[in-house]
């Protein structure tokens, strides 16, 4: 089926393309946005152009591309939130390509009308249902925890639950969380997390925007079958040297950045420096945990060398140890590195292309010592090239395509209880090509349609050809209104051992999926209302389908006749979400619901997975006080997940000495036994969160401030249930958390 | 100013109502699921299997049950079909015995026994317990014939004793009568002494560790695992020294213990034995809380074991314990 459809988005494109030869030649205004203190670029700022009622925003890059337009003399208007709205006059010649740089300033008004405006025009006007684009000072004044994270912000999402209060991990539309994709510089990440998932790896303070597709991402991106977070880093101060210190309870930190000749540097270095703070995410347990993480990146555009291209370097390394210095306790190391190398070219045509060349690794193990934990080490080293290439024609219309190649090579060795070292190295190659048209071309609807044709694929079963064909379309009802939907097929070929049954995962495990099972793949159909009936306020309903076929589940049933990691499973998992959000004078007002229900199947009995939550609802309400002055208040709310009850107990044999001859007579212990898999449910979550930040500026100095206060009625969360003791140990309690950064 | 008191006043309430801790359910009603355990002693005409039936209790500690969950009155019978085609068929008898402790359950242990098997070929031991309700459990196992040339080999060759004293156990040429039965070894290495209490000679024993770890001062002894590849093993004689002494510690009167004899005990068992003692070892780091907890069984229509075993026993002279270093 997926083959059939996949030779009619070839058909369908080319019969495109060969339509729109025909097309007029009209202008085309292109332009870069920055601010214009550090020149960083400023992702999905606003362009309109009010002579046409017509805008778009920029890309997480500051560009931005408008085609078809008439020749003649325009206004238009660039703006960004927090940033003093300007306009201009642009002349747009026929067949030229009008260039304009705009650098925005910083001002603490409130979004004016023209920025409304063109703000409701441009969501009409793009296919990005499930996609939630964020720049960095969106999510900065949101109470932080211990410190600011990307990844927890998402949290506050609908359709996207938590790992809890001390795990920055997350579940997507009901899919586990390793189906997420994390880009960090278009390179993977394997387990972005320190301390046990308490918090992520990735420094909020190196990333200027994320762009997070819940379910649905278009066929740019591969090899996960749920959702895909692309973390786009800041390029640095272009305009002078800057350095940023921050503290919180948990990390020091330092960031440098400034100009170098033809490009600008960024250098970040985070630190924890005490574990205390842990033990309240840990029922005041120790967490004898030690991490860092690094970041440093250069950028280099000269016209001189190559006109219109701009290449950058990064690398990051993170590390994490969690050491007892207890022989009878286990310890576990984990590290991530990546080197990327990114080359953005655009060229004297409404054309651009863009190469990546990357190398990520990670490295886990658990050292048992005299634990009596078994030994496990994995390794993941996975180098990536691709090319994507951007064409627009006249008429609006968007042609995208790419060449990836992937080489992976994933180890893993575990020492088991019957003595066996199990060894799996693998290597594997996939590569693929994607091409797909958005059809732009119309006013009240835009279709894309497109596919990935998979040539090869890691391993696993199954055929090496592999097609993953994405439909996405736009009705505009009217001006307010607009009907979305899209549909797609998505496959994933790497899988972790990591069990969904555990509370906490130290980290994940990562493995190419084993030869005896068929890579998993999902089909996603979702649908959506956008309604924007004031400049203030807009409204989104989305509604989400998802049928995974062939999900590598954990063996539960491992043995040595059945020694299998994995088998092959299934799961299905649909809801719908509800967000709005309105601003009002000095108020910015989010609510969102989503009503989620998620299911799998594994050895022939259907459960509800351990993160299935039914009612998710998040309510934040930001103030800005003036002067520097913003609160924020949030309040969470998310159905109790399911929990596997006490189905009684037994005295089960025990035997400490086989010589023991009568051992069957008196070796016995109690033991637990559980009834049907997650059919009772843990009680419900719910949480306040406020907090208090203040920015100074003085001549040369910024200093911001943050008072977070956590759980502010003190709700006493269940995180899990002991039933050996019947203890039930909770999540964060009241927590005051303060963060302080100065920046000279 | 009095709409304001108000509405602090209905904040605060609310806050107070959610702010309460909600209780939930961890348990579901108990439901009828029975036990039947039994290890075929393969070098034994004595068999023993034991029948029992789930319970609940008040609270989420269930040595609170003070009520024996035995089963009587069954029926259970125990075939025995070789791979050349001789089919035996043994049915135990029901019995009971005083218990070594009292302390929770005060009725004798209800077991069931048969005392006239022979294992004679290698091939597939199947049992089936009929419940006084007509409930039947089931289970099957295959046997792990030893080849006895091989077994007499072990013994003339064991132990060695190495340049640094250890004293050294060696199977690899331990042998079994079919390829494709893997066996699973687990040595035990076991001091059977007697202490002198109340004006009589009681029996004890021990087992010889392989080394012994200092966790916070205190000695933890580290014991051997369930081997499958690796088929030797070498005893310290520190450790040995060591585990002698500690039998009399805290005993100023050494006159009070006589070491009786020091065996070295190789078990070979079959799969379903050796899975579920590992998984009995199983581990689970302080991160791992599981909803699941593995429970290991292979017993169709209800939980429990059954599996079979050998042992092959070596007595080592007491005055070659320690080897002449």
């Amino acid at each position: 089926m997926q083959y059939l459809l996949s030779h009619i988005i070839i058909i369908v494109v080319l019969l495109i393309n060969t339509i729109d030869l025909n097309a007029q030649e009209k202008g085309i205004l292109r332009g870069f946005v920055s601010d214009s203190l550090n020149s960083e670029p400023l992702p999905y700022s606003n362009i309109f152009i009010k002579e046409i009622n017509r805008g778009t925003t920029t890309d997480y890059q500051g560009y931005f591309i408008i085609t078809a337009l008439p020749s003649s003399k325009v206004t238009v208007y660039i703006s960004y939130l927090g940033y003093k709205t300007k306009s201009l006059d642009v002349k747009i010649e026929s067949g030229k390509i009008s260039e304009i740089k705009v650098r925005l300033s910083p001002t603490s008004i409130q979004i004016d009308t023209v920025e409304a405006i063109s703000k409701r025009v441009i969501n009409e006007n793009v296919s990005d249902l499930g996609l939630h684009k964020i720049a960095m000072r969106d999510i900065e004044y949101l109470p932080k925890g211990i410190e600011l994270d990307p990844f927890r912000s998402l949290q506050s999402l609908p359709g996207v639950q938590s790992g809890g209060d001390v795990s920055s991990r997350f579940f997507v539309r009901g899919s586990s969380s390793n189906e997420n994709l994390i880009l960090l510089d278009n390179a993977t990440i394997y387990n972005p997390f320190h301390a046990v998932g308490v918090i992520s790896a990735v420094d909020p303070d190196i990333i200027n925007s994320m762009e997070f597709y819940k379910s649905g991402f278009p066929v740019e991106y591969a090899n996960r079958l749920s959702s895909v977070i692309k973390i786009n880093t800041i390029e640095g101060n272009k305009n002078s040297l800057r350095a940023k210190a921050g503290m919180s309870l948990l990390t020091g930190k330092l960031l440098l950045q400034g100009p170098i000749p033809n490009g600008s540097f960024v250098i970040n270095g985070r630190k924890n420096y005490t574990d205390a703070i842990l033990k309240k995410f840990r029922n005041n347990n120790s967490l004898p945990v030690d991490f860092f993480d690094f970041y440093a990146k250069i950028n280099y555009a000269n016209d001189n060398f190559i006109q219109g291209a701009k290449f950058s370097f990064s690398t990051y390394f993170s590390g994490d140890k969690i050491i007892y210095n207890n022989p009878k306790r286990e310890d576990f190391t984990w590290d991530n590195k990546f080197f990327a190398f990114n080359y953005f070219q655009i060229t004297d045509s409404p054309f651009f292309f863009k190469v990546n060349i990357s190398y990520s690794q990670f490295n886990g193990e658990i050292i048992p010592n005299y634990s009596g934990n078994k030994k496990i080490k994995n390794e993941v080293g996975d180098v990536t090239a691709s090319v994507d290439f951007n064409y627009i024609f006249d008429n609006n219309d968007i042609i995208i395509g790419g060449i990836k190649i992937t080489d992976i090579k994933t180890n893993l060795r575990v020492r088991n209880y019957l003595d066996f070292e199990d060894n799996q190295d693998v290597k594997g190659s996939s590569l693929s090509a994607y091409l797909k048209y958005n059809l732009l071309r119309f006013s009240f609807f835009d279709f894309d349609i497109g596919s990935r044709f998979h040539v090869t694929r890691l391993a696993g079963g199954g055929p090496s050809f592999f097609t993953e064909p994405r439909i996405g379309f736009t009705v505009k009802i009217n001006p307010e209104l607009a009907f979305k939907g899209s549909w797609g097929i998505f496959m994933q070929d790497l899988v972790t051992i990591s069990d969904e049954n555990e509370v906490v995962n130290v980290f994940e495990p990562w493995i190419i999926t084993p030869g005896y099972l068929t890579p998993s793949s999902a089909i996603h159909y979702n649908a959506g209302l956008e309604f924007n009936p004031m400049n203030n306020l807009s409204i989104k309903l989305e509604g989400y389908y998802k049928i995974m076929h062939n999900l590598a589940l954990l063996n539960s049933l491992r043995t040595i006749y059945n020694p299998d990691y994995f088998h092959s499973g299934s799961g299905k998992a649909y809801g719908l979400e509800f967000l709005t959000k309105y601003n009002y004078w000095i108020f910015d007002f989010s609510a969102s619901y989503a009503w989620m229900n998620s299911f799998r199947n594994d050895y022939g009995i259907t459960y509800h997975p351990r993160f299935d939550s039914r009612n998710n609802i998040n309510l934040t309400l930001i103030t800005n006080l003036g002067d520097g002055w913003i609160t924020s208040c949030v309040w969470n709310f998310a159905s109790g997940t399911p929990f596997t009850q006490i189905l009684g107990y037994y005295d089960k044999l025990g035997i400490e000495i086989l010589s023991d001859t009568p051992f069957l007579l008196d070796s016995y212990y109690s033991f637990m036994v559980l009834a049907g898999r997650n059919k009772g449910n843990l009680p419900d979550y719910h949480r306040l969160d406020l907090s208090f930040s203040k920015k100074i500026e003085l001549t040369n100095i910024k200093l911001e401030m943050d008072f977070s206060l956590l759980n502010v009625y003190n709700r006493n969360n269940i995180f899990y249930f002991r039933r050996d003791t019947g203890e039930r140990v909770n999540l964060l309690p009241l927590l005051l958390s303060f963060s302080v950064k100065v920046e000279i | 100013m009095k709409r304001f008191f108000y509405l602090s006043l209905i904040i605060s309430l609310f806050i107070l109502l959610i702010s309460c801790e909600a209780e939930f359910d961890p348990k579901v009603d108990l439901q009828e699921v029975y036990i039947l355990n039994c290890i075929i002693r393969c070098d034994s005409s004595y068999q023993i299997a034991t029948l029992s039936k789930l319970y609940d209790v008040n609270n989420y500690d269930p040595m609170s049950n003070i009520v024996d969950p035995s089963v009587k009155f069954a029926k259970i019978v125990l075939t025995d079909s070789s791979f050349s085609g001789q089919k035996e068929i043994y049915q135990f008898r029901d019995s009971s015995v005083a218990r070594t402790n009292n302390s929770r359950y005060s009725t004798p242990q209800n077991f069931y026994y048969i005392k006239n098997f022979k294992l004679t070929k290698p091939g597939v031991l199947k049992i089936e317990a009929t419940l006084p309700d007509g409930r039947i459990l089931r289970s099957s196992s295959f046997t792990v014939p030893l080849d006895k040339y091989s077994v007499n080999y072990f013994h003339n060759d064991n132990p060695k004793y190495l340049s640094n004293g250890s004293l050294l156990f060696d199977w690899s040429n331990v042998k079994y009568e079919l390829d494709y039965v893997k066996p699973y070894f687990l040595p035990e290495f076991i001091i059977k002494y007697s202490q002198f209490e109340s004006g009589n000679w009681v029996k004890y024993q021990t087992k010889i560790p392989l080394s012994y770890t200092n966790v916070n001062g205190e000695e933890v002894p580290i014991y051997p695992e369930i081997e499958s590849i690796n088929r030797k093993i070498s005893y310290e004689p520190e450790v040995i020294r060591k585990t002698i002494e500690m039998i009399s510690k805290n005993d100023q009167d050494k006159n009070n213990y006589k070491i009786e004899k020091v065996v070295f005990m190789l078990h070979v068992l079959n799969n379903n034995f050796a899975t579920y003692i590992s998984l009995q070892q199983h581990y689970k780091s302080d991160f791992s809380i599981s909803v699941i907890e593995p429970n290991y069984g292979n017993v169709w229509g209800g939980f429990g074991l059954f599996g079979n075993m050998h042992t092959i026993q070596l007595e080592v002279p007491l005055n070659n314990l320690i080897g002449n270093k």
